[in-house]
């Protein structure tokens, strides 16, 4: 089938003192209509500024290169102003990390529904206020018709999310990137966020990409799996086959550094030793070099290591694993 | 939230209660004796006498502050010496216009600090970046008199355009408007261009232009009423500057009123028209910030949750 969205080569550079910082280094992915991409990776890993120059909002300052960024046929980087303007929302929503900073203090729910429908369409404020009431109760979002009339500070966190969930829906787009979207909530409401998105993504047919830290997250609501680190894609391929088969010695260290219910005091928690590299300090070697228990001496130094296929469309980026297979990890 | 009211409301009334005490006992500390002032320069001691009894203030100071309260309340505020009417009728010839030069200062000030500034905020590197810190250089710089003298020299004097004082209808009240504007500018200027920098970096900017918001929308709907917040409070507090601007330019103007009633009264040692000047200026003071007080409350929905 062919992707509705295909990025291909995609950097993304702050210009510094000392040259330009790179914080997204050649990241090439695809999504396929109605399916689901997870992109997994700490603070920093660039997974965020990635996806905000798939709405062309990334800060001014940025400088965002890529070979193509295809969108249903069009490379989203030749778009005009104007164009931008009428993908934005439309044709890709965004719902954001931080629902109370996302949504404008000073204006009811009610309005910031209204005025991102009538960006797109030609309706009136009547037609205009039943999609927000509908968009609201798709998000699950009680008693809309009276209560869209509030101001985001008098919700709670989950309602606030809800209001932002539904603000992507309104004009029905055909991708929704939520970027950390259950960060900032209570485990439990965390859990009712995730599976009101799988719903609404299968029920609307929605392609999704749900950016987060939380790689446990990505089995439940991910069809694909990109796991990124200081800015690269280190790992790919369909969710289950990435989870089951983990083969990056990072995508291992996350999974053994996140706590299951398999987790006690015989099967301790391990860390990923040291910290994430300073964004642009990584040259040209493998980007996890510094932290990496297996790395090839002299190797990953020098070369920025290409994918090796680790299964059906299983792709990693490790010289070890290309040297030895599954054997050197660790 | 109608207890929050109530309770700023009598807070103001007991604020102008303290005004009119404070000024009346200052004035009788430190006006002298208004009988000698009256009275004739050799009056004989008993026609001085009778002069305080007319006054009244041959009475305990206690008792002519309960009088004083009792007939202001009635609207009385007593009786100017230099033009032996009634203050409370010389304070309501005059006060209309002043308040009108007033407010159309502060509107044209807001008008000026809400497009120049945001277009500042905007782009500030462009001509409005230059012009907005030029503007604002300027009108800190310069005192009303003397941009009022320049004003009246050359559109008055030099291109005859606009009357260079007194009151003739609106035109009359083009070059005072403009001299006291440009005194309040600079602070809501700088305040609101500030403030728009600060909220077009929030986050629910960045969502409004990701929900394909025209531009022109969010800047002057979703950044400007965030923006907007802080000049209220600065409004508050210019309005002492605006009165006092308000006074200097009815001077240099000679415009009819309240500033130019007040400079009379005080050559004139007129103490029941200052007392009541000075008492009904202070009070509009404490009035308007009683309404940008409860506007607040209208305009952010997070105070009025917090005061309820």
């Amino acid at each position: 089938m062919e992707p509705v969205l295909s990025v291909e080569n995609l950097s993304v550079r702050f210009p510094g003192r000392a040259g330009d910082i790179t914080v997204v280094d050649d990241l090439s992915f695809s999504l396929e209509a109605g399916r689901s991409l997870v992109i997994a990776g700490e603070s920093g890993s660039g997974k965020s500024m990635a996806c905000q120059t798939l709405l062309g909002i990334a800060p001014g300052s940025a400088r965002v290169t890529a070979t193509r960024i295809g969108w249903r046929g069009r490379d989203l980087q030749k778009l005009s102003q104007e164009d931008w303007r009428g993908v934005r929302g439309a044709e890709i929503a965004m719902i954001f990390q931080d629902p109370t900073a996302a949504l404008n203090p000073l204006i009811t729910v009610e309005h910031q529904i209204v005025d991102a429908v009538r960006a797109h369409r030609r309706c009136s404020r009547d037609e205009a206020r039943a999609r927000a009431v509908e968009v609201l109760g798709m998000a699950g979002f009680p008693d809309a018709a009276q209560r869209m009339k509030s101001y985001p500070s008098e919700l709670s966190g989950g309602l606030r999310q809800r209001v932002a969930i539904a603000l992507a829906l309104a004009n029905a787009p055909s991708l929704i990137i939520a970027d950390e979207a259950t960060t900032n909530l209570d485990v439990s409401i965390q859990a009712q966020i995730v599976k009101l998105l799988r719903e609404l993504q299968k029920k609307l047919g929605m392609a999704l990409i749900f950016v987060t830290h939380d790689l446990g997250l990505a089995a439940e609501i991910g069809d694909d799996l990109l796991v990124m680190y200081a800015g690269h894609a280190v790992e790919y391929g369909p969710a289950r086959g990435v989870l089951a088969d983990p083969c990056h010695p990072y995508t291992r260290g996350l999974l053994r550094s996140a706590p299951t219910l398999k987790s006690s005091r015989d099967n301790p928690l391990v860390p990923i030793p040291g910290q994430p590299p300073q964004p642009g300090s990584i040259g040209g070697g493998a980007p996890f070099r510094s932290r990496c228990p297996v790395s090839v001496a002299g190797v990953c130094e020098t070369a920025r290591p290409g994918w090796s296929e680790a299964g059906p469309g299983h792709l990693v980026a490790c010289h070890r694993f290309a040297q030895d297979g599954r054997r050197g990890l660790p | 939230m109608g207890s929050f009211i109530i309770r700023r409301v009598a807070q103001s009334l007991i604020i102008v209660v303290l005004i009119a005490v404070t000024v009346f006992l200052v004035l009788r500390l430190s006006a002298g004796d208004p009988a000698r002032i009256r009275a004739p320069v050799f009056a004989r001691p008993d026609v001085i006498e009778q002069y305080r009894r007319d006054f009244g203030i041959d009475r305990p100071l206690i008792e002519q502050l309960g009088s004083f309260f009792l007939n202001a309340l009635r609207g009385d505020l007593g009786q100017s010496f230099r033009f032996q009417a009634p203050v409370t009728d010389l304070i309501l010839q005059a006060l209309p216009k002043t308040l009108m030069l007033a407010g159309v200062s502060l509107a044209l000030s807001l008008a000026v600090a809400i497009v120049l500034g945001s277009l500042a905020a905007l782009r500030p590197r462009s001509f409005w970046g230059w012009l907005s810190s030029a503007v604002a250089a300027f009108g800190q710089s310069a005192p009303v008199f003397w941009t009022g003298a320049v004003l009246v020299l050359v559109f008055a004097v030099g291109l005859r355009w606009l009357p260079s004082g007194g009151y003739n209808g609106l035109s009359s009240l083009v070059l005072p408007a403009i001299a006291v504007t440009l005194s309040i500018l600079p602070t809501q200027l700088r305040v609101l261009r500030a403030s728009m920098q600060a909220v077009l970096k929030e986050d629910y900017i960045r969502t409004a232009r990701a929900f394909g918001l025209r531009e022109r929308r969010i800047t002057f709907v979703y950044a400007l009423k965030n923006a907007c917040l802080p000049l209220l409070t600065v409004i508050g507090v210019d309005i002492g500057y605006l009165l006092g601007g308000v006074i200097v330019a009815e001077v240099v103007f000679a415009f009819p009123g309240i500033g130019e009633l007040a400079l009379v009264a005080l050559n004139a040692r007129d103490y029941p028209l200052i007392q009541g000047i000075t008492i009904v200026t202070a009070s509009f003071f404490v009035i308007v910030n009683l309404l940008i007080d409860l506007l607040y409350t209208r305009v952010d929905p997070r105070i009025r949750l917090e005061r309820s």
